[in-house]
């Protein structure tokens, strides 16, 4: 009997204990400046994957964004962390995101515009209302770098506990994704020593045309390039809270390098092995999954589309002019000059309004197409983004 | 050698009921998780978490009635895993009071969705499309449906399992469906309520046209009207709960009850929650008073939301083509005369050219925007899936 009690009295505390320890290692809890995490934490109800490491929540903030034209989007939260290696941090995670949805999407950043000094620009998606871009650049900042309330309150704690931040450069990856709700902007800020050794370290010039020039410089900047890529499916993933793969480690040698469609290939392989979806669906599933990785498109000017598809036009279009022509004359050298006269006009008349209704429909009701969003970053003022 | 029985005992009781409670408090949200496949019979309360996605459930318990493959395919949407349909019921008695139909994608895709043709209807009691752009969607409607044995292998077991615990499935529902999409997912949510358990006779129709949830007949009857009313109400604030759903976001709202006639329902659209959440901020301190001020004026001008949509690509191409025809059939009249020197050759030449060129047009700019890509790959696509009710 006595046992009996004791075992629910057992069952009892067992279950509060448990309940407590799943509550600690929820990642919707709310952080504080100290904690720590590793996979992924959420910041405004959005997950941000983590690289495999123990990192450590050093600030927490909002920015002001006065920006009406968003809509109300609560606050701006802030949040930075830090990996260390041996009292030094290696890494610096700079996280800005809404807290509460919108209606009418987002807008662009700079640093994923063409031709801002990225060492790395992907442009996966830029519609009406949503944004998917990752870039590299290099950013300058140290201890004493004064910035926004997170980084001055990463500051304090790092210097609080005794942490050491190398100055001079780090070598960014980051992400913007929005969509008509939500926005992240992730900066993973990697020292070059993690990437390509102490000797990295010592570089002060990771320009563009530097890096051009020079393959040492270059090999840890597509290093970090493919990484991101690869990197790139879980920020996605994380903007739907649907973050459930493991950590993926950050582009030191020796690491492997994420592909881009791995997730997708291994939820395919799960469903098949699942019975979920037969071998014939698989196969073309599998297809499909590697037809969507994404390859950098620069955009084409409207011009030059309309350019090319007048020329396709004109193609068939000529020789039917002709054959309209022919049948209502019957004389070969007057078709001809009607046809050619037809085209000569036609071409300029048709790229002009293929243009205008391109341009205005392109504009029509997407409110966020032309409108830039950026916060305070890290470093900011020494990229130049 | 009692107490060390005693002691034994008490170890293995501390041991035993630790097992117990983590495989009890483990079990809860590996239950909630997103599993490939519920079984049937379970019974569900609070969220039901489905692919990567979840929702909010009304008061239940709900029963798994069924959940598989619903058998839809399509290379259009590049690879989704397959289209997963869940079918769950809600008793009052043996009879089956309401129905949830919960269609979605198994796997993210990366090229949008698309809206369901009961959004574009007319003929429907109601129906509102939030927005409607390039690769997102939100829109809900009102309507009746037939249930009627159709082939949706997902159904059919549906069906079976009610066959086999002697409910009765209702002939004819009113339905709600919510159409949630965005670049990567989509959520196809459709709640049928019986009309019988609710105090309504039952129909016994084989045509959708024929019966009196028609919307010109319900504007007749105050009863009908009365509980249609309510369902749309209440379909407003639950629209909110269906698109927090498709990014994986808790609700963290009231109990959600299920629509009756002439009751206020609980549910608070999207504006209410937000502003709530508002209040929370300037509560927390994360915004000021002055901030909060903007944001709440920003939320009453822009009410439930924007209803922005984008034009179909058939559409662009019908205006591109009349506004190039108007032009260039003046520009086309200096040319055949300059040539020719003849009205009549010169009319007859205009007539062919407007009417010949004008399917050329239109051909090649169907062409160019099928081999060539178009900027807005799904705008005005339509996808249905294989729904459990006929509303047609």
């Amino acid at each position: 009997m006595k046992t009996k009690t004791h075992f629910w009295r057992s069952l009892m505390f067992a279950s509060w204990s448990c309940l407590f320890l799943l509550g600690v290692a929820h990642p919707a809890a709310a952080l504080t400046v100290g904690d720590s995490a590793s996979g992924q934490i959420e910041v405004g109800a959005k997950q941000i994957p983590l690289p495999d490491g123990k990192w450590v929540v050093a600030g927490i903030g909002t920015q002001k964004l006065d920006m009406p034209a968003v809509g109300a989007f609560g606050s701006i939260q802030s949040v930075i962390l830090l990996l260390q290696r041996d009292n030094r941090i290696v890494a610096v995670l700079e996280i800005a995101a809404n807290t509460i949805q919108v209606n009418d999407g987002w807008g662009r950043t700079q640093a994923c515009e063409p031709n801002r000094g990225q060492l790395s620009l992907i442009v996966r998606y830029r519609t009406g209302w949503e944004t998917s871009c990752q870039f590299v650049i290099p950013t300058r900042f140290d201890l004493n770098t004064v910035g926004q309330p997170a980084w001055n309150a990463a500051r304090a704690f790092a210097a609080k506990s005794k942490l050491t931040v190398p100055g001079g450069v780090w070598l960014t990856a980051g992400f913007r994704v929005s969509d008509r709700q939500d926005l992240i902007d992730a900066r993973y800020h990697i020292s070059p020593a993690l990437l390509a050794g102490p000797e990295a370290a010592k570089i002060a010039d990771w320009s563009a045309e530097a890096v051009k020039a020079d393959p040492a410089r270059q090999a840890p900047i597509l290093a970090l390039a493919a990484w991101a890529s690869g990197f790139d499916p879980l920020i996605e993933r994380g903007m739907r809270n649907r973050l459930t793969e493991a950590p993926i480690p950050l582009p030191e040698p020796g690491t492997a390098v994420p592909a881009y469609a791995k997730v997708k290939l291994a939820e395919l392989r799960r469903l098949r092995d699942a019975n979920r979806i037969g071998e014939a669906a698989y196969k073309e599933q599998v297809a499909k999954a590697n037809e969507e990785v994404p390859t950098y498109k620069p955009p084409a000017g409207l011009l030059s589309d309309s350019v090319y598809k007048n020329i396709s036009f004109r193609t068939l279009g000529t020789f039917v002019d002709f054959g309209i022509a022919y049948f209502v004359t019957a004389t070969g050298g007057l078709s001809w000059a009607i046809a050619l006269g037809l085209n000569a006009s036609d071409s300029v008349w048709f790229v002009l309004n293929d243009q205008y209704w391109d341009d205005y429909y392109t504009r029509y009701d997407t409110h966020d197409s032309e409108r830039t969003v950026d916060f305070a970053y890290l470093g900011a003022e020494a990229s130049g983004i | 050698m009692t107490r060390i029985r005693t002691i034994t005992q008490h170890i293995a009781a501390c041991f035993g009921a630790l097992l117990v409670a983590a495989a009890l408090v483990l079990a809860v949200p590996r239950a909630a998780q997103a599993q490939d496949q519920l079984k049937p019979g379970a019974s569900l309360d609070g969220n039901l978490m489905i692919s990567g996605k979840q929702l909010a459930l009304p008061s239940g318990p709900w029963i798994v009635a069924a959940d598989g493959d619903s058998g839809w395919a399509s290379t259009d949407v590049g690879a989704f895993g397959y289209l997963r349909t869940t079918i769950l019921f809600r008793m009052t008695g043996t009879a089956v009071d309401t129905i949830l139909e919960v269609n979605s994608n198994a796997l993210a895709t990366m090229d949008g969705w698309g809206m369901p043709g009961s959004c574009s209807r007319n003929d429907l009691v109601w129906v509102t499309t939030r927005y409607k752009a390039g690769w997102d969607g939100s829109c809900y409607f009102v309507t009746h449906s037939l249930l009627a044995q159709n082939g949706q292998p997902v159904w059919e077991a549906a069906r079976r399992f009610a066959r086999q615990n002697n409910w009765q499935l209702p002939n004819l529902a009113v339905t709600a469906g919510f159409r949630s999409s965005d670049r990567t997912d989509v959520l196809d949510v459709r709640y049928h309520f019986a009309p019988e358990t609710r105090g309504f006779k039952a129909e016994t129709i084989s045509h959708w046209r024929d019966s009196a949830w028609m919307a010109n007949r319900v504007e007749q009857d105050e009863h009908r009207l009365a509980f249609v009313k309510s369902v749309r109400d209440w379909a407003i604030g639950y629209e909110a709960i269906v698109e927090s759903g498709l990014k994986n976001h808790p609700y963290k709202g009231d109990l959600i009850t299920l629509p009756e006639a002439g009751v206020k329902g609980t549910l608070q659209d999207a504006m209410a929650e937000r502003l709530a959440e508002l209040g929370l901020l300037r509560q927390s301190g994360a915004i000021s008073d002055a901030d909060y001020a903007t944001q709440k004026q920003a939320l009453d001008s822009a009410a439930a939301g924007t209803t922005s949509t984008i034009p179909d690509q058939t559409a662009i191409q019908y205006v591109k083509g009349f506004s190039y025809r108007v032009i260039v059939s003046f520009s086309h009249l200096f040319n055949n005369f300059y040539w020719t020197g003849n009205f009549a050759t010169t009319s007859a030449l205009e007539v062919l050219q407007i009417t010949i060129n004008s399917i050329k047009f239109q051909l090649h700019e169907v062409g160019w925007a099928k081999y060539y890509g178009t900027p807005r790959t799904d705008a005005g696509r339509i996808i249905d899936f294989k729904y459990i009710g006929i509303a047609e």
